[in-house]
């Protein structure tokens, strides 16, 4: 079986001394990093077909090694950020019961008072054993994600080598990835984009380039140049960034740039509109897909002028139609079939999500010639910057405040992350109620991303017959009022 | 007002479980745990509205710690 760590080897054999991975000021070869790779393997190498380890590390030479050695030795990678709420880390632990979490001393600390019998290992002292390696049975299953499901169960999204390198074939054959490419990325290995750039350089033996947050736009860009990087893989909002505030210092560090992709969310028109226009050679596409069905299609604005706000064209060998609840409707769910489709949720949850190899996404779209379309969403999800925030979990939260009778969180249009969190309370005395101290309590119990951004306050909802909050009417009013 | 106080109120609004014995002038971003795009933006409107300044994009790129954005505020006010 081949699996997504083994084109390390391949690579390591016939282009040994080529850089593969620059973090930092730190660069790797194809052959410095196989090696790393199979002394961890070996000291990880006492665990039964199928179990599970944790890893928690930023974007580093630590992730890489971690995450591509346990997938050599056969056993499922959980991912998890470090900027993971304590609240979301029990969840996930508890769900799928690691061997061990492999971290660092510094991220360990930050959950020294959360109440788990999981052992963390730290990395640098595994990686001081000297064990022997030994080839074992290796499992289909590759890795585990979770991605944002209700309040009390995170869904654990369990993928499979073959829908890792059904993707990645895809990635490289669209967007015509090769080994002369050199790729920077300043996106988050913990989501399915980063880790499927990271998937995209190793399948073509290119050179990948980690930034670990993109606080710092500017040292991206520098490294785009000094590099001579060929691909770039980001955010819309960071493109948002870049073109809106550092349109000439885009045009500069960026005209070698033969690609740029990005995902997660919908991009804007207008950035859509500006890159084309400042790099006309570059090939601008972004692809719509989610942890369980990655990369669903692909879109390449320079050949389609006039579809800016399309998602694009199924990708090779991935089906997508439109069930309606009704035939007059233009809309429908999102329903998506082909290898690059998980089976099912980690312990076989949320079953009902999945019908005959479909996965029902709750996206809502409609297609026109045969060109996708995004419309929103069936549930109430809030997609922030890319990150998906389930009302619910910040409502629970939030409500733990006394005097909040009820509350609604929504996601609200921002011009940089195309939706952010507002909250909406009911109580029945204001007075009692401190604004500063309702974001100090998130900031502590939430990840930052599902922290409220707007506040407000109502004496009453608007409710159904049977008592039940019409979020879609506050949703409505927000709309109608803005 | 003393600024340099401000500046920490503005840090441990943004870190809330920032304490005194990991708050530091000169510790660098990377340091903190949690300090990305979302805190920087935090940050910077935090100081915005607290020092009644404006900061340019270029100007929030330069701001790595707490003196960096001491020592922008202080040039402002």
């Amino acid at each position: 079986m081949t699996n997504i760590s083994d084109y390390l080897i391949k690579h390591a054999k016939n282009n040994p001394d080529k850089i593969f991975l620059i973090v930092g000021k730190e660069c790797f070869t194809f052959k410095e990093i196989f090696d790393k790779v199979e002394k961890l393997a070996s000291n990880l190498n006492n665990f039964s077909k199928n179990s599970i380890i944790s890893i928690m590390f930023e974007n580093s030479l630590e992730f890489v090694i971690s995450y591509l050695a346990i997938i050599k030795i056969g056993q499922i990678v959980h991912v998890m950020s470090p900027t993971i709420s304590k609240e979301n880390f029990l969840k996930q632990i508890n769900s799928c019961e690691p061997v061990i979490i492999l971290t660092l001393k510094k991220f360990k600390n930050l959950f020294e008072d959360v109440n788990t019998n999981k052992q963390f290992i730290d990395f640098y002292e595994l990686d001081k054993q000297n064990s022997t390696y030994e080839n074992n049975e290796k499992s289909e299953f590759t890795s585990l994600l979770y991605t944002s499901g209700t309040t009390s169960s995170p869904k654990g999204v369990k993928i499979k080598n073959s829908n890792i390198i059904f993707t990645t074939k895809n990635i490289s054959n669209v967007l015509e990835y090769n080994n002369k490419d050199v790729d920077i990325v300043p996106l988050s290995l913990s989501h399915s984009f980063g880790l499927g750039c990271l998937h995209t350089s190793l399948y073509n033996g290119s050179t990948i380039i980690l930034h670990k947050n993109t606080i710092n736009i500017l040292d991206i860009l520098d490294s785009i140049l000094e590099n001579n990087a060929t691909t770039l893989a980001a955010v819309p909002a960071t493109l948002t960034k870049l073109v809106n505030d550092f349109p000439e210092k885009f045009v500069e560090k960026c005209y070698g740039l033969r690609l740029i992709i990005t995902n997660s969310t919908k991009i804007s028109k207008n950035t859509t509109k500006k890159i084309l226009k400042l790099l006309p050679k570059t090939k601008l596409a972004t692809y719509y897909g989610l942890t369980e069905a990655s990369r669903s299609t692909f879109m390449i604005f320079n050949d389609n002028e006039g579809k800016e706000e399309s998602v694009g064209k199924a990708a090779p060998g991935v089906e997508i139609k439109i069930v309606k609840e009704n035939k007059e409707l233009k809309n429908g769910e999102i329903w998506i079939k082909g290898e690059n489709v998980i089976e099912s949720y980690w312990n076989s949850e949320f079953s009902d999500k999945f019908e005959e190899g479909w996965i029902k996404t709750g996206d809502l779209g409609f297609f026109e010639n045969e060109y996708l379309y995004l419309t929103g969403r069936k549930d109430h999800i809030i997609n922030v910057g890319g990150e998906k925030v389930h009302p619910e979990e910040v409502e629970n939260i939030v409500k733990k405040i006394p005097h909040i009778d009820d509350v609604i969180a929504l996601g609200v249009e921002h011009e940089l992350f195309g939706q952010v969190i507002k909250i909406i309370i009911k109580t029945s005395d204001e007075s009692k109620i401190d604004i500063n101290s309702i974001i100090t309590h998130c900031k502590k119990n939430l990840e930052r991303f599902k922290v409220p951004r707007e506040v407000e306050f109502v004496p009453e909802f608007p409710k159904n017959e049977h008592g039940k909050i019409i979020r879609h009417l506050l949703e409505k009013n927000y709309h109608e009022n803005k | 007002m003393d600024i340099e106080n401000e500046i920490k109120k503005v840090f441990f609004d943004v870190f809330p479980n920032l304490t005194d014995k990991n708050y530091g002038l000169d510790i660098e971003q990377n340091d903190y745990l949690n300090w990305d795009s979302f805190a920087h933006l935090e940050l910077m409107t935090g100081a915005e509205s607290k020092f009644q300044i404006k900061i340019s994009p270029e100007d929030s790129l330069s701001i790595k710690t707490a003196r960096d954005l001491l020592e922008l505020v202080k040039s402002r006010i």
